[in-house]
């Protein structure tokens, strides 16, 4: 698999096999994908094919799902296997944030929301907190339209906002790597350009992996693109190489939209 | 040809002349309409019958005012506090005198009743052996005789004696197996209810106490034929515990305490008969009163009754006829009894009050007292002391003030129900019907079963909807739901015999004695109604509590976790604020459902009458009284009509209380 950066990949997924039903059916088959630091990363593929499935055990929150179980390989994140026991998966998802298809910030007004994952972690100074809160929201490019209602519920924003708002919850525990499931399917054009000016300028700082259905999002936003098809991976190559010159018929087919 | 277009419906169904729709309709609309009827009447059944109530009641405080009652009251009400403080130093008394004797005053007392238990349980044993002994009683005199006669007579003497020997040997074995078996199972919870209380001190102070008196039981009855000689620790406990007290009482601190009583009995003996001699006045008249009221009506009845009377029971009624009281009595007249008794009164009482502050200093300090018991009465005494002169002073003032034609009226009425202290019917002296104390019982029964639900409600409903596999959410889910399948003159049963019985043994355990209340009185008690009307209610809230946090989004969950939240930290900060509305509403259906319940509190509260002031007290609640005396009270009397009163009350308690639950849901559920 061929990366545009020498360094090692900071997330490196190893013939990786999982199942929802304790093993009886792998959704997940063989995969191997490692994402570079500092850049994103697009799942696409039609749906049902595990693209959330994948990202969802990025930061472990299939753990959720009592039946689930990894039936082969490993997935590394900076250099760590995450599924050994040793693994405290708090530790983990403080570091691999995670922004939902469906924004959900908290009955909380917007300050709380965003000021949440810091306040898990034990008492912090009023002063940090504020500053804390100030960053992430400039962070999100939010910060202009919320600066006054701070004190608000965060469910008086608009759908793009709110989102924008989920996404700076995310930044603010200051993770290494942000996951995004279609963070832009239930917003409209405007609100999805705003997301997507802000994963651009997210990059500089923070490794991205996003699930898209979207192919014009991903050849917009994203550095590397996988596509999936009923729990393989079918091609894994730099954006421009995967649209322009797919290597694969499936691949073709699903990006040129004859089928998907 | 407009039939012909595929929207005209061709078979018309109609019925009454109401199409389909239309019947549907009204059938469902029918059912709500009856429900809704079926409210309106019971509502209105109930104020009907409890609104005159307050006529009734009224002319009944009326009668307690102007026949004077109320004026002896108010002496009476001195006298009771006199005779309070008195019954309290020998309480003081007594439980510093037990408590020094030690538990050899105990002792032979429990052993008498221990053994009276275990007599009750071998009756069949018992009697053989008696009988096994008058059989060789009845004979000693013959074979005296034979003794002295022919060989054959002495072979049939030998013969003859042994057999009842051996006879009385084989019942003695068997009562002795007998005891053996049953001696374990002799124990304080098995004794009557007044002894209990002793059996505890006893055990407290000396742990192996029962135990050692088991083994006595055992020893006593398996020597039964061959003596029935007390054991010789018990009779030498009692003789050393009457010893003891002797000496005891001999000590400064005893003497003092007597010598108070004795004196502080003396000071109101003049005073007793005082007030004695005011009451009988007062409820000479008060009858007068009453029967003039009914005299009315009864005077219709025997009217009417007459004409189809023979002639033998009319001259009956007509006497009767003549013996109603048609003319009321002067009360200002009889008033002028009472108020001519206030100088006798005054001088009477600052006899009383003088000699008794001169006593009052007497008493032992509370540091002179090593028993707890005796410290906590010592303080209540204190408190009495202190209030001596105010309350006496304010019982005098009442007295001056009071005025026999100073009419009640409707607001007073309404404040003495509500308020009134005293629910008392069929009394010798005047019936009162005050809501307080019964609302009390129900309140603070419901706070407390609140309180104990609460937490495993809610935890149970966090723990099956967040945390517990699916295997144990299909196990634990079914099974606090069964709960409510229990009916509840069985859970009030398994109260008495099981919860009460524990609770009343935990406030014996020494470490606990710090606990307000502790130790108990007896194993009915606001604490016992509670713990198991928490458990009625836990199924209700569970299930709602559980409906309230299913419909917090799982994406919430899932995003709490995603930034790092643990589950605790996630439930904490996140479910239970969600779910806040469905939980403060399942908790106030829980609670409606508890003041409502009625089986339990009959059986289980304590059914006293007053205005509890620990969780320990046993109360008296409005639905036990409800139930209780429904049947005792006559129709359309005011007692009847004040326990409509009650039902009218709770009604509305749990009218409200709905109302607020479904406000709460309605305005901060559905948030998502
Ligand atoms: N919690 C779950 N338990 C069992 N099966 C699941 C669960 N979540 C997803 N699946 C199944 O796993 C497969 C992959 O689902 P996944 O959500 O990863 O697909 P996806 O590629 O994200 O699809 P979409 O584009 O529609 O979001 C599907 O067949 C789905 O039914
Ligand atoms: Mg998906």
């Amino acid at each position: 698999m061929e990366t545009s950066s020498e360094e090692r990949p900071i997330i490196e997924i190893d013939d990786f096999s999982f199942s929802y039903n304790r093993g009886e059916t792998d959704t997940l088959k063989n995969i191997s994908v490692s994402c570079p630091e500092k850049k994103v990363t697009a799942f696409i593929g039609p749906s049902g094919c595990g693209k959330s499935t994948l990202l969802r055990s990025l930061n472990r929150i299939n753990d959720l799902v009592d039946t689930a179980c990894i039936t082969n390989g490993q997935i590394r994140i900076m250099g760590q296997d995450i599924n050994t026991p040793e693994v405290d998966p708090i530790e983990l998802r403080k570091n691999v944030g995670m922004v939902f298809q469906k924004y959900n910030p908290f009955p909380k007004s917007i300050y709380d929301n965003v000021a949440y994952g810091l306040n898990l972690q034990g008492k912090q100074k009023q002063s940090d907190l504020d500053d804390a809160v100030e960053k992430s929201l400039r962070g999100a490019a939010l910060w202009d339209e919320v600066k006054d209602r701070l004190k608000d519920s965060a469910l008086g924003l608009s759908g793009g906002q709110q989102q924008r708002l989920c996404i700076a919850r995310t930044i603010a525990v200051n993770p290494k790597i942000i996951l995004m499931d279609e963070p832009c399917s239930a917003l409209d054009p405007i609100a999805t350009a705003h997301v997507e000016q802000l994963i651009n300028t997210l990059k500089q700082e923070y490794t991205i992996v996003i699930v898209t259905h979207s192919m014009q999002q991903a050849t917009r936003i994203s550095d590397n693109t996988a596509f999936f098809y009923l729990g393989e991976l079918i091609e894994f190559s730099p954006t421009k190489e995967l649209f322009s010159n797919p290597k694969n018929k499936r691949t073709e087919d699903y990006v040129s939209g004859r089928f998907g | 040809m407009s039939k012909e277009h595929p929207f005209i419906n061709k078979k018309q169904f109609s019925f009454l002349g109401l199409g389909k729709q239309d019947a549907i309709k009204f059938l469902f609309g029918g059912n709500a309409l009856i429900s809704i009827i079926a409210l309106i009447l019971i509502t209105l059944f109930l104020a009907k019958e409890s609104i005159y109530f307050f006529p009734d009641y009224q002319s009944n405080l009326n009668i307690y005012r102007k026949s004077g009652k109320e004026f002896a009251d108010y002496a009476e009400n001195q006298l009771k506090y006199q005779k309070e403080i008195k019954s309290l130093v020998t309480q003081v008394k007594q439980y510093e005198l037990f408590h020094q004797a030690g538990v050899d005053a105990y002792i032979p007392e429990l052993f008498s009743t221990m053994k009276t238990v275990a007599i009750e349980k071998m009756t069949s044993e018992l009697l053989a052996v008696k009988i096994a002994k008058n059989r060789i009683t009845s004979k000693e005199i013959i074979w005296d005789i034979w003794s002295e006669g022919s060989p054959e007579e002495q072979a049939q003497m030998k013969a003859q004696k042994a057999e009842f020997s051996q006879n009385l040997i084989k019942t003695q074995e068997a009562l002795t197996a007998k005891i053996n078996k049953i001696a374990p199972s002799i124990k304080i919870s098995t004794l009557s209810p007044q002894f209990q209380k002793k059996a505890y001190e006893v055990q407290r102070q000396e742990p192996s106490a029962i135990k050692t008196l088991q083994e006595a039981l055992i020893s006593y009855f398996s020597n039964y034929t061959v003596s029935t000689k007390t054991p010789d620790f018990i009779t030498q406990s009692s003789r050393s515990g009457v010893e003891k007290r002797t000496v005891l009482l001999q000590t400064p601190l005893f003497s003092n305490l007597s010598q108070v009583e004795k004196e502080l009995t003396e000071t109101y003996l003049p005073f007793n008969a005082f007030v004695e001699k005011l009451r009988d006045h007062a409820l000479l008249v008060s009858i007068r009163a009453e029967s003039f009221l009914s005299a009315a009506d009864r005077k219709k009845a025997i009217e009417e009754g007459i004409p189809e009377a023979s002639p033998e029971k009319k001259k009956k009624l007509l006497i009767d006829l003549k013996r109603l009281i048609t003319e009321d009595q002067d009360y200002g007249q009889q008033a002028e009894v009472l108020y001519a008794t206030l100088p006798e009164h005054q001088e009477l009482l600052s006899k009383m009050t003088s000699s008794s502050h001169a006593i009052f200093p007497k008493l032992p300090n509370i540091n002179e007292f090593e028993n707890k018991g005796a410290r906590r009465i010592h303080k209540k005494l204190t408190k009495l002391l202190k209030d001596y002169d105010a309350f006496m002073a304010q019982q005098r003032s009442n007295m001056e003030s009071w005025r026999h034609d100073q009419t009640i009226g409707f607001l007073k009425t309404l404040g003495g129900f509500v308020f009134g202290q005293k629910w008392i019917s069929n009394s010798s002296w005047h019936n009162f019907f005050g809501l307080a104390p019964l609302f009390g019982g129900s309140l603070f029964i419901t706070l407390i079963a609140i309180t104990i639900a609460t937490p495993f409600a809610v935890g149970g409903a966090i723990y099956v909807n967040r945390i517990a596999s699916k295997a144990e959410q299909n196990f634990i889910k079914p099974i606090i739901e069964f709960i409510q399948a229990i009916p509840s003159v069985v859970l009030a049963f398994l109260g008495v015999v099981v919860v009460g019985q524990n609770i009343l043994k935990l406030s014996y355990i020494p470490w606990l004695e710090w606990l307000p209340g502790f130790p108990a009185s007896g194993e009915q008690m606001m604490l016992t109604a509670g713990v198991l009307l928490a458990f009625m209610a836990i199924p209700t809230m569970f299930t709602l509590a559980e409906d309230a946090i299913n419909n917090v989004p799982k994406s919430y969950t899932e995003a709490s976790l995603s930034l790092g939240a643990t589950r605790l930290q996630t439930i904490f900060n996140v479910i239970i604020p969600s779910s806040l509305s469905g939980v403060v509403a399942a908790i106030l259906l829980g609670f409606g459902r508890i003041i409502g319940e009625t089986m339990v509190v009959l059986l289980v509260a304590g059914g006293t009458i007053d205005w509890p002031t620990t969780w320990t007290d046993p109360v008296h609640t409005m639905t036990g009284i409800i139930a209780q005396s429904t049947g005792e009270a006559a129709p359309g009397s005011i007692q009847y009509r004040a326990l409509f009163l009650v039902g009218l009350f709770l009604f509305g308690i749990s009218l409200i209380i709905n109302s607020l639950a479904q406000n709460v849901i309605k305005k901060f559920g559905s948030k998502h």
